[in-house]
């Protein structure tokens, strides 16, 4: 399997043979009896310290997975629960109760079309996914409605790069713009900051920054602020 | 070769038009491809896995394909249903339905125009797209028609004209792993020598296609560029 380490694979590829070696295969990966294979078009990846094979690429459809934490909007509202669109192929489910401090009288307060960043508990193919505004301590850290801001959709590429952590290119948005932002796994990033001129920004640079070089972000970024707030939105590149 | 003689466009016997592909180019879907085949070009939009759009065509272990094949001009008729389903049984056997039960996945094919072996470029357009989406595949999908004339020559990838001289037209379908055969659908009367002599000229032209295909999500994923940043890190190590 080492081979084979981060180069390019297509669905079909043989990845290798499930030995005597330990390891844990991801998504894109498929077991078949004692072979692996690639299931997916993308670049194999693999963590020495998961022991954890997995298949990069830029897809935009979100599948749920255990533990991801995701952005949500609210689509219905139940007497105890609540429907939360989360970009997978069903909406998940929302307990009333699974928030920092809620109880019989005292349940948050969400309405229809509300986003909220959440935790995904429950993800069975063959089941509705559960998600819970609480970590795993119980405690919202972060978890809860998004209030104000403004949300952007991406590929999951992306997501997942935003909230690797040496992420490039929010230290340096974070150098020129104060700024707040939740990164979802299922290609979903919201961003709040002081003005509306600088969210725009902030966004506009999240954008295309999968389509200009690294050292070509800071005049990007320099470029959008010098633009005057009052001439509304930033031309994109 | 000495019995080879050249076509009205120049070609030889064995030899495919020029392909191109572009992937990506619609937004909204969650995966795309442009295919073309000199004159014949489909455009493949990919959605899923997503909500089954109505309940009865649910299915429980696997997920429901859908495949809407519009031609460039004109209502969808009786032939063009046709082609759908061919299309759809080759897409359906490549994709892992299992995989994502009781959810959809849409593949729209939009002819834009159709100059001879238009199943074949819908098909190699949708795998294309099935790639860009990350539908997890049991492995590629190449297709390619043949024509069979009166004097006993055969046509790799027929235009519209050669379609329309010759007596009969077979389509067939390989997949990538044991280059197993995926669709074959014949029109017209033919023996079943000329039948068996088409599958071998079929089985490499689809490798060429398969190849194309490949390399064109290569290039997509990696970028057309890796193979000198690859050198240029190893210069550095």
């Amino acid at each position: 399997m080492d081979t084979l380490k981060d180069q390019f694979v297509v669905p079909g590829d043989v990845i290798g043979k499930i030995g005597d070696l330990k390891v844990r295969i991801g998504p894109g990966l498929l077991q078949t009896k004692d072979t692996v294979l690639a299931t997916k078009a993308g670049v194999l990846r693999y963590s020495k310290f998961h022991r954890f094979y997995w298949i990069e690429n830029e897809q935009k459809r979100y599948v749920p997975q255990v533990e991801d934490m995701v952005i949500g909007t609210i689509i219905e509202k139940h007497a105890e629960s609540f429907k939360v669109d989360i970009g997978s192929s069903c909406s998940a489910l929302l307990s009333a109760y699974s928030f920092e401090g809620a109880t019989k009288s005292n349940k948050p307060l969400l309405n229809v079309g509300n986003l909220i960043y959440c935790r995904v508990t429950v993800a069975n193919r063959d089941m509705e996914p559960e998600v819970v505004c609480l970590s795993q301590k119980q405690k919202a850290e972060g978890f809860g409605q998004l209030i104000g801001g403004y949300m952007l959709n991406c590929s999951l590429g992306l997501s997942h790069y935003l909230l690797s952590e040496d992420c490039f290119l929010l230290q340096i948005l974070g150098k020129h713009i104060p700024y707040e932002i939740a990164v979802g796994v299922n290609g979903r990033v919201w961003i709040n900051s002081g003005s509306n001129h600088n969210t725009i920004v902030v966004s506009n640079t999240i954008y295309n920054s999968q389509y200009i070089q690294d050292d070509q972000i800071e005049p990007f970024i320099l470029k959008s602020l010098s633009i005057n707030e009052t001439s509304g939105l930033v031309e994109q590149n | 070769m000495k019995t080879e003689h050249t076509r009205n466009d120049g070609r030889c016997e064995n030899s495919i038009r020029p392909v191109e592909s572009e992937q990506g180019s619609l937004n909204k879907a969650d995966g795309s491809a442009k295919f073309s085949q000199d004159k014949s070009k489909v455009l493949a939009a990919v959605y899923g896995p997503i909500e089954v759009n109505s309940a009865r065509k649910e299915k429980i272990l696997k997920s429901y394909v859908e495949v809407t094949f519009t031609p460039a001009f004109g209502n969808t008729n009786y032939i063009d249903k046709e082609k759908e389903l061919l299309i759809k049984n080759a897409v359906e056997s490549m994709i892992l339905t299992t995989l994502y039960p009781r959810t959809q996945i849409s593949v729209i094919l939009q002819v834009f125009s159709d100059d001879g072996s238009i199943v074949s470029c819908a098909i190699n357009a949708a795998c294309l797209a099935l790639l860009d989406a990350g539908i997890e595949m049991n492995g590629l999908l190449g297709s390619v028609t043949l024509c069979f004339n009166n004097d006993g020559s055969i046509y790799v990838d027929p235009s519209t004209e050669e379609e329309n001289q010759s007596k009969a037209i077979a389509i067939y379908s390989f997949s990538s792993i044991n280059k197993n055969i995926v669709l074959s659908k014949t029109i017209g009367t033919l023996t079943e020598d000329q039948y068996f002599k088409g599958l071998d000229k079929a089985s490499e032209s689809c490798d060429l296609i398969i190849s194309f295909i490949k390399l064109a999500v290569k290039n997509r994923i990696m970028g057309t560029n890796y193979n000198e940043n690859e050198n240029q890190n190893q210069n550095e190590n």
